[in-house]
This record gives structure tokens, C-alpha cells and sequence, in this order.
């Protein structure tokens, strides 16, 4: 199984569009998609299964499952351990 | 200081069996006692699916080397069934029971052969059903795989969540007297005159009916009265994936490989079929087997694709108190009056049918089915039809 | 000469055989591979984030690193080093089983979403740990996050502190260190709620001096914390989080009773310490120490690691010590054990760095002890919780639902999570675990503390990537 880099070392810190929930925004390749959404504001990354209440990231470290969304080929993703990356769209999970 | 106490009927064993079983005498107020080992529907119980079979079920497991006698099973399976209607309406807390249908499936033409050969024994035991081709069973269920050729559907498949039923007859017996000892071991057992003596880590109890559901233990303590008997218990395993909206309303089963699949009440699809966990752990956890698991799950995805994407959370095995003949057990000990025992396979389904059963047979009473083939006699060895409580030979 | 020859042949036999496969990339799973690479040692080192580090030296990304300076640069070069050396790096690579015989492990690359079989013929887990949760009224809030998760947020992925508050609640040195971090960047901290009393003094205070640079370390905290007037407080127990307009009012009591305290301020950063990651140790069935009584597993480690199975070792916060020094020094030691096992006695450099590192790890030791009973808790710490406090996060459960299931007077942990579902959601246990084992010993004195038992997969994988198993081999591979 070869591992995928996320991006090329040309890419990273190019801008890309970022849509995360049907929202666009601009972000660059490579960075942290926590500091991201913190940055801008997007207090909510996936909606509680049983509650619906809208959750955001808790421990930061893939533990607690509330920081999941669905990337643009339907794979759940922690953004709290993952970079950006081109033409990425997030959106909630359970959402 | 050791209690003591008599009763007339002493359980032991606490799982679905165990509890349904408390639950029918004390409702006739007998006087009960349960005793297990743990807590109420820790083992078997506690582990299995949950699903409710009333359509002829598969003749093996993967790696079982008997086939079993399904066409036997179909008029216990249909008196089965109607007692489960009868267990929501008594039962005051919610059990999950669903009885929205099953599938079975066929994936070529020998298979779909034997889903008609199975359509036709149900039709002589009075158990509804449909035969499906490719197309109706996809109009049916829209979310099966291209490779499904022929397919059955029985309106009263379902299940009910193992988690929830047994201790909700136990809550019942209690409340209709039952007397339970969890966390207690049996030690020993003796016959005097008519009464049997069971000595436990806590105390002795004496009772005039014994019954044993004991699931996989069925053999250990079958031998504290000198009734020697073989079992072949066996681990499988069961698959759970994460929480879905509701998009599959039926079981689904395959009518070769092992593999039912369903999706329960909190949302979640559960995946089985009896496959084996690397090997039985007694009492303990039986290592998964990744074997199982791929094969289980490929088998799945193939007949449900969009399973592809779904997360599998949990997985786990529980212990199936399966006999050589891969048969159920049910009756009094030959030998051994007032000695009862019941178990073997398919005893979550069949559960309330030997509640009413082993009801009956303590009672003298006339059985409502006929098991006379089921009984233990079977399975004992030649020097096992020792009589009962004599401790003469040891 | 004969015993060059002896060498040559060890090595070439070594390279054909022996891969050490290392769980957990951070200071003591790099430790170790730096180690065993340094030695021509086959070594493949997994980490579930996009890059090596762990939590103690989580990587800034390029873009931060060229706005602001690298960060714990020591981290960056033990990186670099283990790369240079030619470990085999999979990162965003996620160990969720073990393979029946116990010889392999069953990884999920989460990029791809495709899991492959790993081979080893030594293991080290270094995975590390979490943090311990507790819950109050509002947990769920949106503002509410570990220490650690702060921390990272200001240090590695450098938000903009200025106009940021903070409290720190919880216990654990670790909280003034977090505290320290968010001074540091500009964040204003508006308070460190600590819920034992460790910052008395008192005759245990003593052996304090045992440890004179940690002591100083403390101070430095300390006067950090007194000259940007940073509220220390001892004893407060976290009842609720109320979102207010931006930002939040956090409410404390005391255990002997008193007022109320309420506190203003925007993010809260709550933890009570650390429980080991520690799914793949109890999955391959390793020795255990005693339960905790919060319910946490340590493996049975000798001084360099070793578990009770010869060819896996825990090194790192998994394996119940804290701090990243120990971590580095755990790692060293299993390396060079596992160096001596397959090479034989590597002479009298490896032989006293060995010896060097178990003294400095017998301190750092020593030092954890001490932590903990200064930071020890009493039932009392964790208030009974109303029925209204969610205990399971995942699966929506509150406190309340514990009531009829604590009147039994027998109850265990399998039980009550059968009863309650409490445990079976998407992070099975993790969030609620401690919680569960604390409010059932408070009600059920005879309740044996104990996790919820531990199944595959170890996190939640997708079928998809569970039946790719079937058709791809063991990743036995790496040709050298």
C-alpha cells in the first residue's frame, strides 16, 4: 500500500477553495483544518447522532469522534488530524 | 453461615431460557429459585443477534460439519412465533421486538433451487412466505446486490434485543415471586429421596424440580448428577456497524453461507451468521477472528453494496451451546426424574416455546408440541444412563 | 577477524528477520526507532496524525513555521533524524486490530480509507495517552475542550490569541503548563481551576526537594501565573458551563461545601489528568497491573518496557508514566534492549547510555509518584451529577439513566453498560469510561473498577476497508 502525501511540496500554501457545509471559503494547502475552522469561526463539525445537537471538536486528538465530517468522496475524516488539501468539501457528519 | 432454603423448582442458569422459564412458573406461583454463575444474560444470551427465525433456517454455519434438520425445526418455529406476539403484550418494558419480515437470498441457480425446495416444506408447516425473483426482491428491497437471483420473504422474521428481553422476564419473575442468586456458583448436587440438594458457593437449596439451562455448562453440571453428555459449544461472532437512519427494514439472510443481516432499533446493522471466533474461551472472551470478520463482511457487502461505506464499530463473540447434531434440547433427563434441561440451537427463538414446554412437562401436563425426538437421551453416553444421584459409582 | 565475521553474519541474519514495528510517533516511539535505526535496524513507525510528533511535538505546518519560528525544535530534529536514519513512516495510518495469530497488525491508512496487515517481529506501543473527562452540566458546549486540545490550538496551529480567554480547569500539573503556554501567546487566562489541593504545604511538601529542577520549574509556573494575575485556585469543582452571548460562565462549588463560585470567560480547557491509549496492549492480551480505580489498564513493563510477552514493548505515556523525558528515556531503553536481543551485547558505549537512562528514568519515576500523590483524588472531587449532566456523550445518556441500574447491589461494568448502553457509541468509552467507573464505586462500594472490554476494531472502520484484508497480503515487505 503506498501512503498518499496529502499535497506535493509545490502545492502546499497554495490557495484553494475550501467548502465546508455548503459555505466556501479560501484556504492554503497543508494547514491545519482545526486552526481553520477556529480561525473562522465554524464552531460545529458534526451533529450528534441520538441528540442532533451540533458538536464541535473536544480533545483535539482523535479520541473523541466529534470533530467527523464527510469529505468529497464520502470517507469520514477527524479534521482535528487532517491538513487541507485541494478542492476539499467537508460536510457533517450526521448532519 | 449458609442459607438454606427449599423451593419447588430450582433454574440454573440466568440467561433467555432461565428467565422466560421463571417467568411462566411464577406466574402459576411456583415457588422459584434461579442461581447463576454471573449476571443475568451475560453468555450466550446476551451475545447472539437476536433474531427471531420462523422461516426454515440455514442447514449450517460456517465450518459446521452437520447439517442440521431444518424441516424439523419449522412447527416449533411457527408455535415459537406466535408466543413471541403473546411475550410484547406480558412483558410491561420495552423488548425492541420487531417482527417486520426476512429475506433470504439466492445467489444462483442451485441455491435459488433450495429456497423453493425450503418454500415448500413452510407451506406444509402453515408458515407464510413469498417467493421473490431478482426483480421483486429489488423492488422490494432496493439495496440489494446485482448477484441476488431469487429470494424468499416470511412476514414473521424479526428480533428482538437480547439486551433488553431477558432482563425484562427476570424483572418479571421477581416481581411474580422469583427468588434470584447471581454471582453464586454451583458446587455440587445430590438427590435425597425426591428432593434434589444444590450446594453453591452461598449456601444449599433444596427443591422438588430441577431444570438446567445452563447453555455451554449444560455437560459440567449435568455431571454433578452423574448424567454424562457431549457438547460442542462453539464461539461466533456477531459485527456491529455505527448509526444509520433507518434504510433497512428487513433481516436478510442467505440461504447457503452464513449471514444474516439487520438493522437494529437503535440504528445500528448488525452483522453475523455464525461465524467462528478463533476458539470457544469458556466463560471468557473468545478472540475474534479475522478470517470471520473479512469473510462475514465480504459475503455482506456483496449482497447489501452500500454497506461498503458504512463504519463497522464492534465486534464480539458469544458462546453457542451447540450439540454434534446441531439440534435443540429440550425434556427430562432419562433416568432422572424431576431433572430437566434445555438448550442447544436456536434456543433465542425458541425460548418462550420452552418456557411453555419444560411449564408443561414439570407440570405433567401435556406439551402443546410434540419434542419427544429433542430430548437429552440422544446425546448421553452409554455409561452415562447411570441413574441420576447415584453416587454409588462416583 | 572472527568476531567481525561473527558481527556480519548477526547483521545480515537480523536484516533478513527482524522488523520492529513502532505504534505512535511521538517522543517514545521516536526515541526507540531513532535507536534501533541508528543500528540498522529494520524499523517501521506508524502515527495516525499527517505528520510524526505525537502531542508533545505535534509539528506546526510549513505556513505557521515560516510565519512564526519552528516550535520545540528539539522534536523537529528527532524527526528529521528517524527519517534520515530510513525508518519506514506511515502516517494517517490508524492500528484498529491484530491479526489472529498475534503477528501482525491490522492498519487503516484514513486517507485512503484502505486497511493492510503489518507484520512485526518486535512491537513497541508508544501510543500514548488522553485525557481524563468528567462531566458537568453543559459539557457538550461547543466551548468546551481538553487542556491539550488549547494548547495545541495556540501553540501548533497558531489561532490569533488577542481577544482570546481561557480558564483551565481540571487537575494535573499539566494545567500550568497549558496556562503557561496560552501566557505566552498573548491568550488571557482567567484562571487555573485545579479540583485537589496540591499547592499547600504540608509535610509531604518535603520531598519536593528531592526534585530541585522541577521545583523550579513549578516556581516558574508559579510566578508566571501571580504576575499576569492568574487566579490559582485549589479545591473547585467544575459544576456547569452556561454559553453566555460569545462566551461562557463556568460554575465551581467546593466539596466541604461554601459558595458558589461563577467565572467569566470565552474557552474552557477541562481534563483531569491521563489515561493510557492502550486498546492494542489489552488486545494482545499483554499482562496487566491492577486496575486503577478509574477503571485504567497499565501493562506489567519491566525497567526497559519489556511486557510479559518477550517481543512487545510499552514505552510512554501508555505504559503509565508521565512526562516526555520518561517517554524518550522509555524509548531508548526499549531500543536497546531489543538491540541486545537481536545483536547481542552492543559493548561498553550502548552498555552505559543504557546504564544512564534507567538511573534518569528511575528519577523521572520517582518524580511521577510524587506527582501523584500530590495530585491525588478522593471520590469526594467528583460530585454526584444532577440528572440533567449528559454522560454519554455519544449516545445521548444522561446521569440519570444510572439510577435504576446502581439499586442493584451487584453491579459491573458489563452490566451496566447493557443496561444503559452507556460505552457503545463512536468512541466506546473514552469519554464517559472514567465517569462511569467513579459514580458506580461512589454508589456500589463492592463495584470492581474496570474499562469496558476491548474489541476490535479499535476505532471505527469502514467494511469497505475491513474487507481489502482479504485480497491484500501481509505487508511483510519491506525489502531491504
Amino acid at each position: 500500500m503506498n501512503v498518499d502525501d496529502v499535497a506535493s511540496d509545490d502545492e502546499i500554501r497554495q490557495v484553494t477553495p475550501l467548502i465546508v457545509n455548503g459555505r466556501k471559503y479560501e484556504a492554503y494547502v497543508g494547514e491545519s483544518l482545526l486552526g481553520f475552522f477556529f480561525e473562522n469561526n465554524i464552531l460545529s463539525t458534526s451533529i450528534n447522532l441520538v441528540t442532533e445537537e451540533a458538536r464541535f471538536a473536544v480533545c483535539g486528538m482523535g479520541i473523541c469522534s466529534e470533530c467527523e465530517m464527510v469529505d468529497e468522496n464520502g470517507l469520514i475524516l477527524r479534521i482535528c488530524q487532517t491538513r487541507i488539501r485541494q478542492n476539499m468539501t467537508l460536510t457533517s457528519r450526521g448532519a | 453461615m449458609t442459607l438454606m432454603s427449599d423451593s419447588d423448582v430450582i433454574i440454573i442458569g440466568g440467561g433467555i431460557l432461565g428467565a422466560s422459564l421463571a417467568f411462566e412458573l411464577t406466574k402459576e406461583s411456583i415457588r422459584v429459585q434461579l442461581i447463576d454463575r454471573s449476571s443475568v444474560g451475560r453468555e450466550g444470551s446476551g451475545a447472539t443477534a437476536g433474531n427471531l427465525h420462523i422461516q426454515a433456517v440455514h442447514t449450517r454455519r460456517p465450518g459446521q460439519v452437520i447439517a442440521l434438520d431444518n424441516v424439523r425445526l419449522l412447527p416449533l418455529q411457527i408455535a415459537a412465533s406466535r408466543l413471541w406476539d403473546d411475550a410484547e403484550q406480558e412483558l410491561p418494558e420495552d423488548i425492541e421486538l420487531r417482527r417486520t419480515g426476512g429475506l433470504t437470498v439466492a445467489e444462483s441457480e442451485l441455491q435459488g433451487e433450495e429456497i423453493l425446495l425450503k418454500r415448500r416444506h413452510e407451506i406444509e408447516a402453515g408458515i407464510p412466505g413469498e417467493i421473490l425473483s431478482s426483480d421483486e426482491a429489488r423492488r422490494l428491497l432496493p439495496e440489494l446486490g446485482d448477484s441476488v437471483q431469487l429470494a424468499e420473504y416470511c412476514p414473521l422474521d424479526g428480533y428482538v434485543n437480547p439486551l433488553k428481553v431477558t432482563p425484562a422476564w427476570m424483572r418479571a419473575a421477581i416481581r411474580q415471586g422469583l427468588t434470584l442468586r447471581t454471582h453464586d456458583e454451583v458446587l455440587n448436587i445430590s438427590k435425597v429421596s425426591s428432593s434434589w440438594i444444590v450446594k453453591t458457593k452461598n449456601g444449599q437449596f433444596t427443591c422438588s424440580k430441577l431444570v438446567i439451562v445452563a447453555g455451554p455448562w449444560m455437560d459440567d453440571i449435568l455431571s454433578m448428577v452423574g448424567v454424562s453428555i457431549r457438547m460442542n459449544p462453539v464461539a461466533i461472532q456477531m459485527h456491529l456497524t455505527e448509526r444509520l437512519a433507518p434504510r433497512l427494514p428487513f433481516l436478510v439472510q442467505h440461504i447457503a453461507e452464513g449471514m444474516s443481516i439487520k438493522q437494529v432499533s437503535a440504528g445500528q446493522i448488525m452483522i453475523g451468521g455464525g461465524w467462528p471466533a478463533q476458539y470457544l474461551a469458556l466463560g471468557e472472551t473468545s478472540d475474534i477472528s479475522v478470517e470471520s470478520m473479512t469473510g462475514n463482511l465480504s459475503q455482506a457487502v456483496r449482497i447489501l453494496p452500500f454497506l461498503q461505506k458504512v463504519r463497522l464499530l464492534r465486534s464480539w463473540s458469544g458462546a453457542l451451546g451447540a450439540t454434534a447434531d446441531e439440534m435443540p434440547i429440550i425434556g427430562e433427563v432419562p433416568g432422572a426424574e424431576g431433572l430437566f434441561v434445555a438448550g442447544g440451537t436456536y434456543a433465542f427463538t425458541f425460548a418462550p416455546l420452552w418456557a411453555k414446554t419444560l411449564l408443561n412437562l414439570i407440570l405433567k401436563r401435556v406439551p402443546a408440541v410434540d419434542v419427544s425426538d429433542l430430548g437429552i437421551g440422544r446425546l448421553m453416553n452409554a455409561s452415562g444412563s447411570q441413574r441420576a444421584g447415584d453416587n454409588r459409582n462416583g | 577477524m572472527a568476531s567481525e565475521s561473527r558481527l556480519r553474519g548477526r547483521y545480515s541474519e537480523m536484516k533478513a528477520t527482524n522488523h520492529v514495528v513502532i505504534v505512535g510517533g511521538g517522543p517514545a516511539g521516536l526515541a526507540a526507532a531513532e535507536t534501533l535505526a541508528r543500528s540498522g535496524v529494520l524499523v517501521t513507525i506508524i502515527d495516525e496524525n499527517p505528520d510524526l510528533g505525537g502531542q508533545y511535538y505535534r509539528r506546526r505546518t510549513k505556513g505557521t513555521t515560516d510565519q512564526l519560528g519552528d516550535y520545540r525544535i528539539d522534536g523537529t530534529h528527532l524527526i528529521n533524524s528517524v527519517k534520515k536514519l530510513g525508518c519506514t513512516v506511515l502516517t494517517d495510518s490508524y492500528v484498529w486490530g491484530i491479526s489472529n495469530d498475534k503477528h501482525s497488525l491490522l492498519v487503516e491508512n484514513s486517507l485512503v480509507g484502505k486497511s493492510s496487515r503489518v507484520s512485526f517481529d518486535y512491537l513497541i506501543v508508544a501510543s500514548g495517552g488522553h485525557e481524563i473527562h468528567y462531566p458537568f452540566s453543559n459539557w457538550q458546549s461547543t466551548k468546551v475542550m481538553t487542556p491539550g486540545m488549547l494548547s495545541r490550538l495556540v501553540t501548533i496551529d497558531a489561532i490569533e490569541p488577542i481577544g482570546r480567554r481561557a480558564i483551565l480547569v481540571g487537575s494535573g500539573p499539566f494545567l500550568l503548563a497549558v496556562a503557561s503556554h496560552l501566557i505566552d501567546s498573548g491568550v488571557a487566562v482567567d484562571g487555573v481551576f485545579e479540583v485537589t489541593r496540591p499547592y499547600r504545604v504540608t509535610k509531604f511538601s518535603i520531598f519536593a526537594l528531592f526534585f530541585p529542577g522541577k521545583c523550579l520549574l513549578f516556581l516558574h509556573y508559579r510566578f508566571k501565573l501571580l504576575k499576569n494575575g492568574v487566579k490559582l485556585a485549589q479545591g473547585s469543582r467544575l459544576r456547569s458551563v452556561q454559553d453566555s452571548g460569545d462566551g461562557i460562565i463556568a460554575t465551581f462549588d467546593n466539596k466541604s461545601g461554601g459558595e458558589s463560585v461563577l467565572v467569566e470567560s470565552q474557552l474552557l480547557g477541562v481534563g483531569y489528568g491521563f489515561r493510557p491509549n492502550s486498546e492494542l496492549l489489552e488486545a494482545l492480551n499483554v499482562t496487566r497491573e491492577e486496575p486503577t480505580i478509574f477503571g485504567h489498564f497499565y501493562p506489567k513493563v519491566d525497567r526497559f518496557g519489556r511486557t510479559s510477552q518477550a517481543n512487545v514493548f510499552a514505552v510512554g505515556e501508555v505504559s503509565g508514566i508521565e512526562g516526555f523525558k520518561s517517554a524518550i528515556f522509555g524509548g531508548v531503553l526499549s531500543g536497546e534492549r531489543i538491540l541486545r536481543d537481536i545483536k547481542g551485547s552492543q559493548g561498553l558505549k550502548s552498555a552505559l547510555i543504557t546504564w544512564v537512562h534507567q538511573l534518569r528514568s528511575i528519577y523521572e519515576e520517582a518524580f511521577a509518584k510524587f506527582l501523584k500523590k500530590l495530585y491525588q483524588f478522593d471520590l469526594e472531587d467528583f460530585p454526584n451529577l444532577d440528572s440533567g449532566v449528559l454522560l454519554c456523550r455519544c449516545e445521548g445518556i444522561y446521569a440519570s439513566e444510572l439510577d435504576g441500574v446502581l439499586s442493584q447491589s451487584e453491579s459491573d461494568m458489563a452490566y451496566v453498560k447493557s443496561e444503559t448502553r452507556i460505552g457503545m457509541g463512536l468512541c466506546q468509552g473514552r469519554m464517559c469510561g472514567t465517569a462511569l467507573n467513579i459514580l458506580v464505586k461512589k454508589k456500589c462500594p463492592k463495584f470492581v473498577s474496570s474499562g469496558f472490554s476491548v474489541r476490535m476494531p479499535f476505532r471505527p472502520v469502514t467494511i469497505g476497508s475491513v474487507i481489502e484484508l482479504e485480497s491484500v497480503g501481509t505487508r511483510d515487505d519491506i525489502d531491504v
